[in-house]
């Protein structure tokens, strides 16, 4: 961030090349700022516990899609069918009496990963077209077969009768949603310890590689198709425990999981908040929940509008997201230098 | 049998007449606008306000949700979609995916979210008994003004001058500028043609396709496919892809209804799965 | 000695036109060659069959023995066939020394860890910012690739080629577009190249292919018209009439 762009000694000291990287992995104040935050929250808003689990639910959804958009650059309009396939593993298996949460999670992560996989030889194929309508068909075809399959899913009513064992057999989940916003939040942090790890590897240089230029990436020896199999089913996965987290919080399943309007959403948030940067997507989703408390309010039915012209603006006026702004606002608008970027 | 063949037929040319725009589009402005159903909804709305309280006949409504959505398209293109030009095909999809949702909800705030039906005209109901099969005489109607569509479209593109120059802005953006085309002023035509197409075929389709405020997502994906598969560097990719579309899916829906829509997302996986790049894919693109 | 490189009447034809016609040729290890050719002569076609980019109609490759001509791409760069780009191909976003990293990773087999965070692989960075420093790329080593200067780009281009540890470097035009004040630099670079690295030099510069090679290799129309030491080639009258041509037409443009 601070870096001095001039007057560096040319020939730099190898040792300062693994300094130079560790520099941008490190923890900031950022990062215990959030984190204090969302514990802080728990008693600042007791009240509010359930709107704050769905904004840790919707973080980490986003979060997933963060890095497969963000960081290798693949776009995604399906994105729910993951989120819904973790959501319905997570409630089927509790509604048959598996009801030990951590060991649910873990299947609705696994089921998910496994659509993912399955699907990403689809995705790897044609251009960007190719793959937006490959992933939205992905969803709808298994929207429609959770549709059908309303001997398992419940079908249009739901899924009812979900019942949730205390975690780690001790915490209850309560009527205030006490457990079940100690237990997302953990959940999320967890995860967002696991995808940070994941960017400062290798594997996150592969993925920002990819979305940079794939043609060179294959001419640095690079299997691309191989390396978009892994980030594609590593992203279903954390969609999945997404979605197993909302089916055991609300211990209901709705059709809703799968549709259009989730992945849209999901972009959404992460869109808002910054995409290609580890928060945008939890940013995203705490400013996108509260702008939806706030605008329900005041328009109940039509606040779809509203999230319609959000991505219209944003996308004209603030492509790099709330963190975008914030971090130009920080530098004070250095000039900006974009001198020859496409010669 | 044959009633099959022939509402896959009409339902197949429809979704040419709706979606050949989004092709072009895409083809040359290397645009992808989701948002192109919106337009249709548009034209279907229109169609439906004209008739049911205005007392506009049928045939009028026709014209004027082309003309109308074709204006509609033309100071969209001017005001917005210019400016997105551009940039990559990411901000194009949440764009216009944010237009689709902003339509959505005022079509449903003005209309209410429920059905929309119309009453057609008296000569373009009722069936018609040939070969043993029977026919529906709107399902006619509709092949006729698309199947005339398609060739003057095929004809308009290689036959005159705007077809000429938008083939040359098709296949070599640069040359056709360096030549002295205008391809500002063409890309804001074609949109205004393809906006309006989509707005006719939004008006034929009410009785067809059915009309409520969900209709630019429903059908997104037809669309997608239509173009991914029929690829845009022809009117007959598409095309074929239309009516490919419309069999598999009518047929679907008869022969295995509890399958459903899976019928062409099945077709759809096929395809590419056998041609990544599409059906008529030319080279690597 | 097995050749690096190997090819066997070597061809590709698009509709009726012969874009490479029976190419064969050979290039011993540490080699360092040029390949010129008027425009339109095929060097691009025969440098896209070579890495993988589009097959053969006919003919093999071989690289230090092994038949490559029906590898994918990236196995034939992991098997030490690297090539740089006419038009740069780099990764705009990151810096020289992580697009530097990335080469040495997917080379170590590394780039796959999901886990052991990037900044803990000490020998790889080292490695990174010893190529970078010796391309003159360690001022601008941590800046983002797209805000360094064209040149500059240019000797990244030849850094993220080196990081593959290359047996074989195709180098396309390594100078194109470079202005003059700085093209000795990546001529230093060209001619500091470590000697056990064969070379395929595709050029237009004559002043640069007649500096740098020991054998040149002329293609003409898609077929290999000449391979031998420079002043034969230069004096090689079929070569000047090939030339001739474009060269007056190239100078009065």
């Amino acid at each position: 961030m601070t870096r001095v762009e001039t007057g560096a000694p040319p020939a730099a000291a190898p040792a300062s090349a693994a300094a130079l990287l560790r520099e941008r992995a490190r923890w900031s104040l950022f990062d215990l700022l959030f984190w204090a935050a969302a514990l802080a929250a728990f008693f600042v808003f007791p009240l509010r516990l359930p709107l704050l689990t769905e904004i840790a639910i919707l973080g980490l959804f986003a979060l997933s899609i963060d890095l497969l958009l963000g960081y290798a650059g693949i776009v995604s309009l399906g994105h729910a069918a993951f989120f819904g396939a973790g959501a319905y593993a997570a409630g089927i298996l509790a509604q048959h009496g598996w009801g030990e949460p951590i060991s649910g999670l873990a299947a609705a992560g696994l089921v998910a990963a496994a659509l993912g996989f399955a699907t990403s030889f689809l995705v790897l194929r044609g251009s960007d077209l190719t793959r937006l309508m490959v992933t939205l068909g992905v969803a709808m075809m298994v929207l429609e077969a959770a549709n059908k399959a309303a001997w398992l899913t419940g079908g249009a009513d739901g899924l009812n009768g979900v019942v949730m064992d205390p975690v780690f057999g001790v915490f209850e989940f309560d009527l205030f949603g006490h457990t079940a916003y100690w237990y997302a939040l953990a959940v999320l942090f967890l995860c967002f310890l696991a995808i940070r790890r994941i960017v400062n590897a290798p594997f996150g240089l592969v993925l920002r590689g990819i979305q940079g230029n794939a043609l060179r990436m294959s001419a640095v020896g690079a299997p691309v198709n191989r390396h978009l199999v892994a980030v594609y089913t590593l992203a279903a996965g954390f969609a999945g425990i997404a979605g197993g987290l909302l089916a055991q919080t609300t211990q209901f399943v709705s059709l809703d999981v799968l549709n259009f309007q989730r992945s849209a959403e999901g972009l959404l948030v992460l869109i808002i908040g910054g995409s290609g940067v580890l928060y945008g997507g939890l940013v995203g989703a705490v400013a996108f929940k509260l702008m939806q408390e706030w605008l329900s309010n005041i328009t109940t039915q039509y606040w779809q509008f509203w999230l319609g012209a959000a991505l219209v603006l944003l996308v004209l006026f603030a492509r790099g997201g709330l963190l975008g702004l914030a971090r130009r606002f920080l530098r004070r608008r250095p000039a900006r230098s974009e001198r020859g970027g496409a010669a | 049998m044959l009633t099959i063949l022939f509402d896959g037929v009409a339902y197949g040319m429809l979704l040419f007449v709706l979606a050949c725009g989004l092709a072009v589009t895409l083809g040359l402005m290397n645009f992808v606008n989701l948002a192109h159903g919106a337009f249709a909804m548009g034209g279907g709305y229109l169609t439906v306000v004209l008739m049911n309280r205005l007392g506009v006949p049928f045939l009028l409504c026709l014209p004027a949700a082309f003309l109308l959505t074709a204006a509609v398209g033309v100071v969209l293109e001017r005001t917005l979609y210019v400016r997105l030009y551009g940039k990559t095909h990411l901000d194009q999809v949440l764009f216009t995916i944010g237009l689709v949702f902003m339509a959505i909800a005022a079509i449903d705030y003005f209309m209410g979210a429920q059905q929309q039906l119309i009453t057609l005209p008296a000569f373009l109901r009722g069936q018609l008994e040939i070969l043993g099969g029977s026919i529906g005489i709107y399902r006619l109607f509709i092949i006729a003004i698309c199947g005339a569509l398609v060739v003057v479209l095929q004809l308009g593109l290689s036959r005159t001058r705007f077809g000429s120059r938008l083939r040359a802005a098709v296949d070599q953006p640069d040359v056709a500028r360096g030549l002295g085309i205008d391809v500002n002023r063409l890309f804001a035509a074609t949109f205004a043609l393809g906006s309006g197409l989509a707005g006719l075929g939004g008006a034929l389709g009410v009785d067809v396709l059915g009309l409520d405020p969900t209709f630019p997502l429903k059908f997104m994906i037809y669309f997608l496919v239509v173009v991914t598969v029929g690829g845009t560097t022809s009117l007959i990719g598409p095309f074929v892809a239309s009516l490919v579309l419309g069999l598999g899916d009518v047929a679907g829906k008869y022969f295995v209804p509890e399958f459903g829509a899976f019928m062409i997302y099945t077709m759809m996986v096929a395809i590419l799965i056998v041609r990544p790049q599409g059906l008529f894919a030319r080279g690597s693109r | 000695m097995t050749p690096i490189l190997a090819t066997d009447r070597l061809s590709r034809s698009f509709g009726g036109l012969r874009a490479v016609n029976e190419v064969t040729f050979s290039l011993a290890p540490g080699a360092r060659q040029a390949l010129i050719g008027p425009n339109g002569a095929g060097k691009t076609t025969f440098v896209n069959i070579l890495t993988g980019v589009i097959a053969p109609s006919f003919g093999s490759i071989r690289l230090a023995g092994e038949d490559i001509t029906r590898l994918s791409r990236h196995q034939r760069v992991r098997r030490g066939m690297v090539r740089t780009f006419q038009v740069n191909q780099l990764f705009p976003d990151l810096t020289p020394l992580e697009s530097v990293l990335l080469a040495i990773f997917e080379r170590d087999g590394k780039a796959a860890n999901l886990r052991r965070p990037a900044w803990r692989e000490e020998a790889a960075a080292e490695e990174a910012a010893a190529i970078l420093a010796r391309l003159k790329l360690a001022d601008v080593m941590d800046l983002p690739t797209a805000e360094i200067a064209y040149g500059k780009r240019r000797q990244l281009e030849i850094a993220v080629a080196l990081a593959c540890r290359p047996k074989l470097l195709l180098l396309d035009e390594p100078a194109a577009g470079v202005p003059d004040g700085e093209r000795q630099d990546i001529m230093a670079a060209i001619a500091a190249l470590p000697r056990d690295v064969a070379v395929l030099l595709i050029e237009h510069d004559m002043d640069l292919v007649f500096r740098f090679a020991e054998r040149i290799a002329v293609l003409v129309g898609g077929t290999l018209l000449v391979e031998d030491v420079p002043e034969r080639v230069a004096a090689d009258p079929r070569v000047r009439e090939a030339y001739l041509g474009e060269s007056l037409d190239g100078r009065a443009a």
